[in-house]
């Protein structure tokens, strides 16, 4: 049986259409965000941070090997009391190297959490919400790096600036920049060495996701758009208000927009005082209080003010009971 | 003053040999504290101050984070809100960032021990109208703050701040060191 020329034409064109849909050419910046998820999961390097934010300047070494189970990776202060903290795959550890009356660990009580990513189609989607943009060519900690622009489509969120190393996709360099293009925060390497590259190899977070739904009591009338539920928790912590040992229920919803996060707390006031009502900020961090069918709400995320008040703003209570809104519970 | 120039340069983002300047500001002490009143005169300017700075900061981040709160109702989320590009920066911003408020944070606290109420800046709600999306019968009342919070509303924001930081590193390139947010944003004592 003989196949005609122009049939194979048609099918190794397809293919090569096929191929060019799933995978970014590389003057694009979703080839280079792909390159850095790729990093993570292939890439066993160390190396020194510099944070700054304000006048807060420190400095980190990070060690990162990926083993069988997952991702390691290894944190450890250049100054000051000598910590460190082990992250892997399922807890967070921190160890104390050098007792000192400063040095202080947090319980061990850090949980990794469940994947949450998916694949490619929600850069897609992530461009729905931000311009992403290869400006170009620089170079961190001796490397050779890409500069990729995030900026917001509105003014609901931040914007950020990522250098990516040219040879291997890490995140050499990161900027958080406000609704004024001002620099809030950064992060960069100084020093960077590759120990080892590994295949890589299928994980759970490259398994198709399965649609879910948040439930709740309450409804978000306003949530800028592409921001999805991640995380839903209620916990309770002992009542730092009072001196009995009474303890105060707390839901959270975590949403994020694939690059922003923000989280929405609301808790019963049962005849106390709101402990916020209106505007706060720290650094890059937004938060909003208001008084909601006797719920203290608070909206937190980095994110501009005027997002986080819009939200707070925009919370009901919905009684499953007749599903009327704003009613207490 | 070629010194004081290279780091107000370095202040200013207008040099890019960055590198250099940041080891040595890493290193050298009358560096950083020119550094720090680089920043303190910055914020004053723009105004940006907090009214008051923290006493027991970190010990009420410790605290928070010893009452770190256990999920007893985790519910159906999105396993496709969030593309897969960002994983490593999710892991990398965890991983900073619960270094970072340990490590750093706690110890800066230590470090600097400021006298005075912290860095949570609270306002009057803005003027802004509400979003149209907003029809409810009873919107939510807003009543203005003192300028000066109470320190129940630092403790409480502090502890939303955690539980927010402690989850929202997984997923957001934003958070690649969130706590330490914390206390980046409050001068050190040494330059009052």
């Amino acid at each position: 049986m003989t196949v005609p020329c122009w049939w194979i034409t048609l099918i190794v064109w397809s293919w090569v259409g096929v191929a060019a849909a799933t995978d970014p050419p590389s003057g694009e910046a979703r080839y280079w965000l792909q390159r850095m998820a790729d990093a993570n999961k292939t890439l066993d390097y160390q190396g020194t941070i510099v944070y700054v934010q304000g006048v807060h300047l420190e400095a980190l070494r990070l060690t990162q090997r990926v083993e069988a189970q997952g991702t390691q990776q290894q944190i450890a202060s250049l100054s000051g009391p000598k910590r460190e903290m082990v992250i892997t795959h399922s807890q967070a550890t921190c160890t104390i190297v050098e007792k000192t009356p400063q040095a202080h660990c947090p319980p061990n009580r850090y949980k990794r959490s469940s994947s949450l990513l998916t694949g490619p189609r929600d850069l897609t989607r992530l461009e729905q919400h931000y311009t992403l943009r290869l400006l170009g060519t620089d170079r961190v900690a001796d490397q050779e790096a890409v500069l990729i622009d995030i900026q917001p489509r509105d003014k609901l969120r931040f914007g950020y600036r990522l250098w990516l190393d040219q040879q291997t996709g890490i995140l050499l360099r990161s900027m958080l920049l406000d609704e004024a293009d001002n620099v809030v925060e950064q992060m960069m390497f100084t020093h960077l060495t590759v120990i080892r590259r590994i295949a890589p190899a299928a994980s759970a977070a490259d398994a198709p996701p399965s649609p879910a739904r948040l439930q709740s009591t309450w409804q978000v009338v306003y949530l800028p758009a592409g921001f999805e539920p991640v995380r839903h928790n209620h916990f309770s912590v002992p009542n730092s208000d009072t001196d009995t040992a009474a303890e105060r229920m707390t839901e959270h919803l975590l949403f994020s927009d694939g690059l922003a996060s923000l989280s929405i707390f609301l808790e019963r006031l049962a005849g106390a005082k709101p402990f916020l009502e209106g505007r706060s900020r720290m650094g890059a961090m937004n938060a909003f209080g208001a008084v909601v069918a006797d719920h203290q709400v608070v909206v937190v995320g980095e994110v501009p003010q005027d997002t986080v008040q819009r939200i707070a703003r925009s919370i009901r209570y919905v009684d499953p009971k007749n599903s009327s809104e704003d009613k207490s519970p | 003053m070629a010194d004081r120039e290279s780091l107000s340069a370095l202040f200013d983002g207008e040099t890019t040999d960055y590198a250099p300047l940041l080891n040595r500001l890493m290193a050298d002490p009358d560096w950083q504290a020119t550094w720090v009143r680089y920043h303190l005169i910055s914020e004053t300017i723009k105004n940006a101050l907090p009214n008051t700075l923290s006493t027991d900061f970190a010990t009420r981040v410790a605290a928070a984070v010893d009452r770190e709160p256990i999920p007893v109702r985790p519910l159906p989320i999105r396993p496709n809100a969030l593309p897969a590009w960002y994983k490593p920066l999710t892991g990398f911003a965890l991983a900073a960032s619960v270094a970072l408020v340990t490590i750093f944070g706690v110890r800066l606290w230590h470090k600097y021990l400021p006298e005075e109420p912290e860095g949570w800046v609270s306002q009057a709600p803005a003027s802004i109208p509400p979003t149209a999306l907003v029809t409810a019968a009873s919107p939510p009342r807003t009543v203005e703050v003192s300028a000066v919070p109470t320190v129940p509303t630092h403790s409480r924001l502090n502890d939303y701040w955690i539980n927010h930081n402690e989850y929202a590193s997984f997923n957001s390139v934003s958070s690649v060191l969130p706590h330490a947010r914390l206390v980046g944003s409050q001068p050190p004592r040494e330059s009052q």
